[in-house]
């Protein structure tokens, strides 16, 4: 067990398998395999391990030819650490007796190696560490192959961990399957932080280098009330937490029972209870928790969401659904909010949210356009906000 | 190195530095021992090339790994 502090940015209580998001992006999917396919998870490994050592052979083959055969250790020494009989012993009990699947099995033992050589007093040796990473990477990759799945495309709950976590990469996480995360930077007014309070899954930022540490498959907590991971929790802990999260649960269907009640003081002064979005897909949950309105609706997340800008029928539909959800409560929608353009890493990205901020604001007129006719269809009271230059 | 000629051999052979004892065929288990230059190991084998084996390993060593005459030779 091993207890992590980070900074809280969503909260509620999160208990499930890690999903370790590795600078390649791929999840390991399973951490145990049934009896019956234990032959098979063999020969996949085996398979894995093989189409490995071929690709560093061809990487050593190409470097010494291109830059002398002293740059090319390196991955004579992958191949070596590869080739090591007791690592794949290890491999192969874990999968025969353990059940483990190859994934776990190669992640578990790769960074168990790992971890000692970055104890090591002795930067030669910690550096080793990263040899190690690089072996368990370049085997998941093989191992995960052509299966390499993406955040939306998950099938069983998990909780991500990773390094950090792009605006457009929170936003596409499957709502259904995604119960909350960690990453190891990031801050409380990233736009991630937004974005996993607005999924209402907890989260944990700014944790710190921990993904050494952890194996996707194994167990973690996320306490996105206190800031706290714990990887590998016990027994105890987790019951306690399991209490917590059942708590929790109680308490919001306890205040669930008065979201029918009218919204008013003491003296009847009745005030009206909006929420605020970032997706259609939000809209529900204002409903269920008896929204009078979408008090802001914010279309930048439409830009992140997506690795296109979305052009406008995109734009109109995304509108279309959360009138149409509302059915006749107002929404405010903004438009395309500029200072996200400061907010956003530099790279690629900034670059295309710029040309898609103004291709946005190009096609303004059209935007209220489809605000117009989305209005009249629905009669909804949908109102444009922060559009300056356009306020017909 | 050490463990690229120890696979060449048949018997199991063993690196220990101090109470620590691992497989000299595993490039892994050598690299945990962190045996920096001046560290005193003791070599042991066991099979039907028991003798050669660690006649070979301690070879190596005493030729310094092959890294050039430069190098002193340790203990």
């Amino acid at each position: 067990m091993q207890r992590l502090q980070g900074i809280a940015v969503s909260p509620g209580v999160a208990i499930g398998e890690a999903l370790v998001m590795g600078n390649e992006g791929f999840r390991i999917p399973r951490r145990f395999v049934t009896r019956d396919a234990v032959e098979t998870e063999l020969d996949r490994l085996h398979h894995a391990l093989a189409s490995s050592a071929e690709q560093i052979e061809r990487n050593r083959d190409a470097i010494a030819h291109e830059l002398g055969r002293q740059y090319a250790a390196i991955f004579e020494a992958h191949l070596t650490m590869l080739r090591d009989a007791r690592l794949v012993d290890e491999l192969d009990q874990l999968i025969r007796e353990r059940q483990y699947s190859p994934e776990y099995a190669v992640s578990r033992v790769l960074r168990r190696y790992a971890k000692v050589f970055q104890q090591l007093d002795n930067s030669l040796m910690a550096e080793r560490a990263n040899d190690i990473f690089d072996i368990e990477q370049r085997i998941l990759s093989n191992l995960v192959g052509r299966r390499r799945e993406e955040f939306s495309k998950l099938e069983s709950p998990v909780l991500i961990l990773a390094h950090n976590l792009t605006p457009s990469e929170t936003a596409n996480l499957s709502r259904e399957f995604v119960r909350g995360f960690v990453t190891e930077i990031g801050g409380a007014g990233s736009h991630t932080a937004i974005v996993a309070e607005a999924l209402a899954i907890p989260a944990v930022v700014g944790v710190g280098n921990f993904l050494a540490d952890v194996s996707g498959g194994d167990m973690v907590i996320i306490d996105g009330n206190q800031g706290l991971v714990i990887l590998r929790p016990d027994e105890e802990t987790i019951a306690r937490y399991r209490q917590e999260a059942e708590a929790g649960r109680t308490r919001a269907e306890q205040l669930g029972q008065l979201r029918d009640l009218p919204a008013q003081t003491t003296d009847g002064t009745r005030i009206d209870l909006f929420g605020n979005i970032e997706f259609p897909n939000e809209v529900p949950a204002c409903l269920e928790r008896g929204a009078d309105g979408i008090g802001l609706f914010r279309t930048e997340f439409l830009y992140l969401g997506s690795e296109f800008a979305p052009n406008e029928q995109d734009q109109f539909e995304a509108y279309k659904s959360v009138a149409e959800q509302m059915q006749g409560r107002p929404v405010t929608i903004r438009t395309l909010d500029s200072a996200l353009t400061r907010s956003c890493p530099v790279g690629p990205m900034t670059r295309r949210i710029r040309s898609s901020g103004s291709a946005a604001f190009a096609s303004r007129s059209a935007i209220c356009r489809c605000f117009a006719r989305s209005s009249k269809r629905f009669s909804a009271r949908v109102r444009l906000a922060s559009c300056g230059s356009c306020s017909r | 190195m050490i463990a690229k000629l120890a696979n060449r051999y048949r018997s199991q052979i063993s690196l220990t530095k101090g109470s620590l004892k691992i497989d000299a065929k595993s490039i892994l288990s050598i690299l945990t021992l962190v045996a920096e230059c001046g560290t005193e190991l003791v070599v042991e084998a066991e099979g039907p090339d028991a003798h050669d084996a660690v006649n070979g390993i301690t070879e190596l060593f005493h030729r310094n790994f092959d890294e050039g005459p430069d190098h002193p030779v340790p203990n």
